[in-house]
Formats: structure tokens, C-alpha cells, sequence
């Protein structure tokens, strides 16, 4: 269904840069255990890798909302797709206007701190309550098609392709990523803490590196 | 996807050209357009373009600022001034409809983003903190030709993207110039 009674998708027609998009994922109910977004597509229909990211969820996210920042490499439509526990899908668009995104000089201002991952948590914890957090890579998501502007060689890819998220050792999400993110992958997610514990991202990148990062909720 | 030349890959924010240094051309806004022109101020190191009084003409002319900042030496804004050029009869009439002061800020690509300043009033800001001080996304970096959408206490009307190769159609510029996000 493409109604928006589930899922919304919210992306300005015209961004800043093509190669940072900001997106916004609005899911219609709450994560409950009788019924919840279960997986969740991103596409950016004419990027060279349309699939930005596959999403696993579960229902400690207590809302299914994301937010991200895409590459978008044309005028493109930007597409959530929502699968529900019980099966049915659920999609919506936004068109982009843009161009260049895949291919836009890179920022390459902290290579030294590649993996570096770190949770922030919006505002004080809420035991039993949603909360809204973030958590933030620090890596170049290098697309393939980006140029270095000394050597005019097309810089190797090498980008951030798997997250996943626990709190106490209980999945929150699992992310499948791929070049269509922005640089230093962020991703805005929401989450219901039982009680004090331990919220872990555990990272992956093309590289096969892997990184982590926690943070403890008391 | 195809894979982009490298002045494409360069250029490929928009459609907009990167400081690349050296000056040759002249830029400017086609006359229909009769747009307020202002030459940078201050040497070699440092162009500073002042909206103080374009700021002021706006309020005096309850008006709003489109201020478009071009290169002469930059091929891009060359595009977008021809673009122009060729539908001002279509445009002119537009932009004076939506009651905008067209500002035409007449820089060289050697004007990189810590050379270029904008000053209002007292404050003269490099191109980066001037971004961050109207809340604009585009202090990262400098795209030739940008644009600026303004009231007229200089107060941000709409994000507009780095470059302007998204609205060099005419239904594109007048969705600009409706605002429409």
C-alpha cells in the first residue's frame, strides 16, 4: 500500500549538497509485539546501487522512525518500503532533485578516526519509555565514483556495510548499508530501555574492519 | 551508473564549478534582469561583498534578496547566466511578481571560501561562518555560481542546493521562485 497510513518518507526536493540528502522515516504505529514493521528497504531508484539500506527491526525500537543522509545521484525518487510482522507492504516517495551525489569531492577531514562509533542519546534516559538516539561512524563511505582532485584517480570504494544495534544483548536493529549513505553514516532510531544496560553498535565495513561502540545507560 | 568525467566529477554537485583559481571572463546577469551589482572589496586575499544596502533598498522596496554569487572565470555560471538570458521574457516577469531584489555578487573562482567574506552592518563573516550564521546547510563548501534566497533582514526564505544545474528550466527557476521545498 503507497497511502501513507503506515509509512512516510520525508526528503526536501532540492538539498544543500547531492551527496548528503537528509531523510526522514515516519512509521504510523508503534512497534508492538502484536504488530510491528519487521523490515524496512530504502531506494534511491537511479543511484548506481538503488538499495541504501536494509533494515532488520525489532520491537524494542517502540517506534519504527529513522533518520539518514542519502547520496542521490539524479533526479530520483527516494523510496521506504515497510514489511510488516503479519507480511503486508507498505511504501512511500519522495522525488529528489539533485545531481552529483555519488560522485561529489569526498570530505575526508578525520581519516585517522575511521570506525570511530558513537551513540548520542537525546536527552536523559527513559526506562520503559521511548528514546531517541543516534549513532554516528565516523568513515568516508567511499562510493568508487569520487575523484581525487590531486592524483584525477577515482578513489576504491570502501564504505560502511553492515550496523547492527543491542541494547543488553537484545537486537534493536540490524542494518544492511551501502554506498548510497552519506559519509560518516548516521542514523537516528528510536528504542525502549527496559532498565540500565548497555546500548552496542557493532560495525562492518567493505573492508571487512570491524568497529564498535556502547554506551551505558544508568 | 555511468561514470563521470572529471570535470563532471568535479562539477558534479549541480552542475557547479569548484574553486580551481585563475580569472578570465566577465560574469554577470543578463541587463533584463536589472540586477543591483556589487564588486568585491578588499585585495588579493580577501573579497568582501557588502549587502548592507541591499538589505536596506529591500526593506525601503518591501522586497525580498535573490542574490546570486558568480565567478567570472567560471563556466557554469556562464550556463545559468545564459539559461537566463535566453528566457527573460518569461522570467523577468516572475521575478518581479514574487517581489525579488535580484543582487548580482561579481566574484572570480580565485575567491575561495576563506578569501570570500559577506558583510552586513558591522559584521564581516568568511563565507563559512556567514553560512552557519543564516543557518545554511552550504558552509561545507563553496560551489560557483550559489545562490541565496533572503529576506530582508537577511533571514534565510529557503535551502537552496550548491550550484544551480536544478532549476535551469524555466518551470525549475520559478519553482525556486515560489519557494517550493
Amino acid at each position: 500500500m503507497a497511502d501513507g497510513s503506515v509509512v512516510q518518507i520525508a526528503a526536501p526536493l532540492r538539498a544543500a549538497y547531492g551527496a548528503s540528502v537528509p531523510v526522514r522515516i515516519t512509521s504510523k504505529l508503534a512497534q508492538t509485539p502484536q504488530r510491528w514493521v519487521r523490515r524496512m528497504a530504502v531506494v534511491v531508484d537511479k543511484n548506481p546501487s538503488p538499495l541504501a539500506a536494509s533494515l532488520a527491526l525489532t520491537p524494542l525500537l517502540g517506534q519504527a522512525d529513522f533518520e539518514l543522509r542519502l547520496r542521490v545521484d539524479e533526479y530520483s525518487h527516494v523510496r521506504v518500503v515497510s514489511e510488516l510482522n503479519d507480511g503486508t507492504l507498505h511504501t512511500d516517495s519522495r522525488y529528489v532533485k539533485t545531481s552529483g551525489g555519488c560522485s561529489a569531492p569526498p570530505n575526508r577531514g578525520a581519516l585517522n578516526l575511521i570506525g570511530r562509533t558513537q551513540f548520542r542519546l537525546q536527552g536523559p534516559p527513559r526506562f520503559g519509555e521511548t528514546n531517541s538516539a543516534e549513532v554516528t561512524v565516523v568513515h568516508p563511505n567511499d562510493t568508487g565514483f569520487e575523484l581525487n582532485q590531486l592524483t584525477v584517480m577515482y578513489i576504491p570504494p570502501h564504505f560502511v556495510r553492515g550496523l547492527k544495534v543491542s541494547y543488553s544483548g537484545a537486537p534493536v536493529f540490524d542494518a544492511d548499508l551501502d554506498f548510497s549513505v552519506s559519509e560518516n553514516p548516521t542514523l537516528r532510531f528510536n528504542f525502549v530501555p527496559a532498565g540500565p544496560g548497555e546500548l552496542r553498535a557493532e560495525v562492518v565495513d567493505s573492508h571487512d574492519a570491524q568497529f564498535s561502540g556502547v554506551l551505558s545507560l544508568a | 551508473m555511468k561514470r563521470r568525467t572529471a570535470l563532471h566529477g568535479i562539477g558534479g554537485l549541480a552542475g557547479a564549478a569548484l574553486w580551481r583559481g585563475g580569472s578570465t571572463a566577465h560574469a554577470a546577469l543578463p541587463a533584463p534582469y536589472n540586477a543591483l551589482v556589487l564588486q568585491p572589496a578588499g585585495g588579493p586575499d580577501r573579497f568582501e561583498f557588502d549587502l548592507t544596502a541591499a538589505l536596506a533598498q529591500a526593506r525601503r522596496e518591501r522586497k525580498r534578496l535573490y542574490v546570486y554569487l558568480g565567478a567570472s572565470d567560471c563556466p557554469f555560471c556562464r550556463r545559468y547566466e545564459a539559461f537566463l538570458a535566453r528566457n527573460a521574457d518569461a522570467l523577468v516577469p516572475q521575478f518581479n511578481q514574487h517581489n525579488y531584489l535580484i543582487v548580482d555578487l561579481r566574484s572570480s573562482l580565485s575567491a575561495s571560501a576563506a578569501k570570500l567574506f559577506i558583510r552586513i552592518g558591522q559584521a564581516s563573516l568568511p563565507y563559512a561562518d556567514f553560512q552557519r550564521s543564516i543557518g545554511d546547510e552550504r558552509a561545507r563548501l563553496l560551489v560557483y555560481p550559489s545562490v541565496w534566497l533572503l529576506d530582508a533582514q537577511a533571514k534565510l526564505l529557503m535551502q537552496m542546493p550548491a550550484g544551480t544545474g536544478t532549476f535551469e528550466t524555466v518551470a525549475e527557476q520559478l519553482e525556486i521562485l515560489r519557494l517550493e521545498q
